[in-house]
């Protein structure tokens, strides 16, 4: 039965009706009384629940279908010499209340050898539990991001201006860092209330532990560094060129994405490790698929700790497959809203709040194309089909390239970390311990 | 740095705000009869665009009462509608100063103000800790007090859901369950009725999708869904102004809104309940917009069903007897068939319903049940058979 299409009265009220919600007086002010909280802010923190919801049964379907039930499952990479293996899948479950169409990827490996320990059988493996215990629990998320040895600037000559340097040779000091930075925002207390982590505690991401007994949840935010598509035209040796971008996204740490599993007769390999639920950004910009902009996902890493003290690592990926890549508006007060935002250093300036709450409300809101899909759904179109078979221009090409993107990522955080859980003979020596692992700077 | 910027937010919007509410507050001045427009109340930040706005249209609703005084009650109703959504929108806040807690009416602070604070109160809780904050929040609520803020909570809820998700079914998912527990029981149907009135508020286009969908979980969350559609369309900024003159607008949209009977029925209830609560002290108003019933005598038991409701929920809330007494006396003029409708079908049947139907109501707390349209005779059966069963128990 066709559904009847809305009148223009209907139009009005609805384009009406959500530009005086938007205006509601409690914009920047926070969720608490003691709390100020930007628009933003308010924003993401009204999400958490929903993003956790979905979080939570995206977890449950991947307990459910893990590791032979996927509709979909395909070779995402091959190791030579190292005993690693992972997987990507296409799937599709109800999330949310809607049937959601689903990737992600797996991705298990070794991880480490046991330390040096002057006991031996048992009391190895169990003293390197308690160590991978200490670190993935308590460090890990502090000492994701590593900096790579940084180039000192020329001895001569000085720093020409920024519209010289495409053509000097002077060395600029620059910092390269790897891996994921992240940065503690937001917290409710297992009593209820809603706080904001002071600046000087946000890199030292508390004891996963105290989530769940202390902490309902934390929000944190993680910068994804290193983070660039490249384009290869005439392959890997060739001239290509690269686009970096400043991926960054919130998400959102509860108890059932922490792993705190001591080693039982059941299950001998003892289990620590992170998960957390993204949140989606609510400040969208012209991405509109990637870390912040996902309907919903999840990412898990687990820490196993073998009875004879080897650790292996195993990381898992689910998120909704993307509708769009870009999200190119035609509205113009979106238009407007980007541009106050880029001139504002990617944040909008506070006393420009009421055309941000315009142009959320705007009733041309809707009104946006997505030129890579568009694209090759027209290049298809026109080739009769040539230009997926014969160039791979299809979404399925694209989704399978973020998912490797993916996996690159984490696999160099991953192998990153190894070097700094190598670095401490016992994590467990509180007093011995490195600034930089205590305060996660 | 966060403190800097707001300042200057709100010292900019003060500025431009400035030159505009000094005019606003003449054209008050002219309007000293009316109940008072509550500007001076601090939960109304100087300069918030929306009072601005508020203040905007009340006073142009002033203003053209006096340009066109044979139109004075649909201004009337315009001016009553603001009044009503201010405070919902502010009383809160204006509560919690001590000396501005006096200053609303006290029906308003019953009705209007305590649906802003379930509103505001569910809000700042957040999804998953309302439920468990039911028992604060509105158990220990007095009874008066309880049915308007378990609208302020539905609404509340509902908005949430529909701002974190675009998609109607994990909407109503979501806003059932979470309104199934935070609600206490017997008024969970007054927290489910409001998803009507924030889809019609925010989301129109999509009442035929949410209207299956709910009708897939059983008719009473559909029943009430058009309940709270009927309320949401009486303050559709559409009908600010559109009760000015002839027919009344909305009804006839809430007739064509709704694609089979039962819909029409709750959505015209819901309609005229609105209609009832906002101008109770002004039966006029109410008269003059139900006359639009004597070209749809299909709508006239619904109709009766809105306002009726809407007198028990009044009395329920406020207590103040008088008030409904002297819309109960009020005699329309104009033609007879009109007056025959409007004595013996609504109140006739009101006085009934009163006296019979509403101290059952109200003493086993099931007010929630008139979120939903039954014939009035139903009502006033079920009252008595409860009232029989009540004394031969005892």
């Amino acid at each position: 039965m066709a559904r009847p299409a809305p009148d223009l009265g209907q139009r009005v009220d609805g384009a009406v009706g959500r530009a005086l919600y938007e205006l509601k007086p409690e914009a920047g002010v926070g969720t608490a009384d003691t709390l100020p909280l930007t628009g933003d802010e308010q924003r993401l923190l009204a999400s958490v629940d929903t993003y956790l919801d979905l979080g939570r049964e995206l977890k449950e379907w991947w307990r459910r279908v893990f590791p032979d039930g996927f509709r979909e499952r395909f070779e995402l990479s091959r190791s030579q010499n190292r005993p690693d293996r992972s997987f990507g899948f296409f799937d599709a479950a109800p999330i949310g209340g809607a049937r959601m169409r689903l990737m992600g990827n797996y991705q298990h490996m070794f991880y480490d050898l046991p330390k040096p320990y002057s006991g031996t059988g048992a009391a190895r493996g169990e003293w390197m539990n308690r160590q991978m215990r200490e670190f993935a629990l308590r460090y890990f998320m502090r000492v994701s991001d590593f900096r790579e040895p940084e180039v000192e600037a020329s001895s001569e000559g000085g720093q020409p201006p920024a519209w010289l340097r495409p053509v000097s040779l002077c060395r600029s000091r620059r910092v390269q860092k790897i891996g994921f930075g992240f940065s503690q925002l937001f917290y409710k207390l297992a009593g209820g209330g809603v706080g904001r982590f002071a600046p000087e505690q946000r890199s030292a991401i508390v004891d996963l532990r105290r989530i769940g007994r202390e902490y309902e949840w934390i929000v944190v935010k993680v910068r994804i560094f290193d983070f660039s598509f490249s384009y290869e035209p005439f392959g890997a040796a060739g001239p290509s060129f690269a686009l970096p971008l400043s991926e960054e996204s919130y998400l959102v740490l509860s108890r059932e994405f922490i792993s705190d599993r001591a080693p039982s007769e059941v299950e001998p390999s003892g289990r620590y490790g992170v998960g957390y639920a993204f949140l989606k950004n609510p400040n969208p910009g012209l991405l509109a698929y990637g870390p912040g902009d996902f309907d919903a996902a999840i990412e898990l890493i687990d820490f196993f700790v073998a009875p004879d003290g080897r650790v292996r690592v195993a990381m898992v990926f689910v998120a909704n497959r993307p509708r769009r890549i870009l999200d190119l508006s035609l509205d113009p007060m979106q238009w407007a809203r980007r541009l106050a935002q880029f001139a504002g250093g990617g944040r909008l300036p506070e006393w420009l709040a009421p055309l941000d709450r315009l142009a959320r409300s705007s009733p041309l809101g809707w009104l946006s194309v997505d030129p890579v899909y568009g694209g090759i759904a027209a290049a298809n179109l026109a080739s009769g089909g040539l230009a997926r078979r014969l160039l791979c221009l299809s979404r399925r090409t694209l989704e399978e390239e973020f998912l490797i993107k993916h996996f690159m990522q984490h696999y160099q955080t991953v192998a990153g970390s190894l070097h700094t859980w190598r670095q401490v003979p016992d994590w467990l020596d509180e007093e011995a311990l490195p600034d930089w692992a205590l305060q996660g700077v | 740095m966060l403190g800097v910027s707001t300042t200057m937010s709100s010292s900019i919007w003060r500025l431009a705000a400035a030159p505009w509410s000094a005019a606003l507050g003449l054209w008050q001045q002219l309007d000293r009869g009316a109940a008072p427009w509550p500007r001076d109340r601090p939960g109304a930040p100087p300069g918030d665009p929306l009072r601005l706005l508020l203040e905007s249209l009340y006073a142009g609703a002033v203003a053209a009462s006096r340009l066109w005084p044979a139109d004075e009650t649909g201004f009337r109703e315009t001016r009553n509608k603001l009044l009503a959504f201010a405070r919902f929108r502010y009383g809160e806040r204006a509560l919690r100063r001590a000396d501005d807690a006096a200053s609303a009416p006290l029906t308003d602070r019953a009705l209007w103000v305590e649906e802003g604070i379930g509103y505001e109160a569910a809000r700042r809780l957040g999804g998953s800790e309302v439920a468990g904050a039911r028992h604060r929040l509105f158990a220990t609520a007095p009874p008066p007090a309880r049915v308007p803020r378990h609208t302020g909570l539905g609404m509340s809820l509902a908005a949430a859901s529909l701002g974190v998700d675009s998609n109607p079914a994990a909407v109503i998912e979501r806003f059932v369950a979470r309104a199934g527990a935070a609600a206490m029981p017997r008024y969970r149907p007054a927290a489910l009725e409001s998803l009507g009135l924030i889809v019609r508020t925010l989301q129109p286009e999509l009442l035929a999708s949410y209207d299956r969908l709910t009708a897939r979980r059983g008719d009473e969350l559909n029943h009430l869904f058009w309940h709270g559609v009927g309320r949401g369309l009486y303050f559709a900024p559409t009908e600010i102004y559109s009760c000015v003159g002839g027919r009344w607008s909305a009804l006839a949209r809430a007739l064509s809104e709704a694609r089979h009977e039962s819909g029409r029925r709750n959505a015209t209830a819901g309609l005229s309940w609105a209609l009832t609560l906002v101008n109770l002290r002004h039966p006029r108003v109410v008269e003059a917009r139900l006359r639009s019933l004597t070209g749809r005598p299909e709508a006239v038991d619904p109709a009766a069903h809105g306002v009726v409701s809407a007198l028990m929920i009044w009395l329920a809330s406020t207590g103040d007897a008088a008030a409904v007494e002297r819309f109960l006396a009020h005699r329309p003029g104009g033609d007879a068939a009109w007056r025959r409708v409007w004595d013996e079908r609504l109140i006739a049947r009101a006085r009934s319903v009163l006296a019979s139907a509403f101290p059952s109501l109200a003493r086993s707390e099931r007010l929630a049940e008139l979120f939903r349209y039954r014939p009035l005779d139903r009502l006033v059966g079920e009252a008595a058979g409860d009232d029989a069963g009540r004394t031969g128990a005892g």
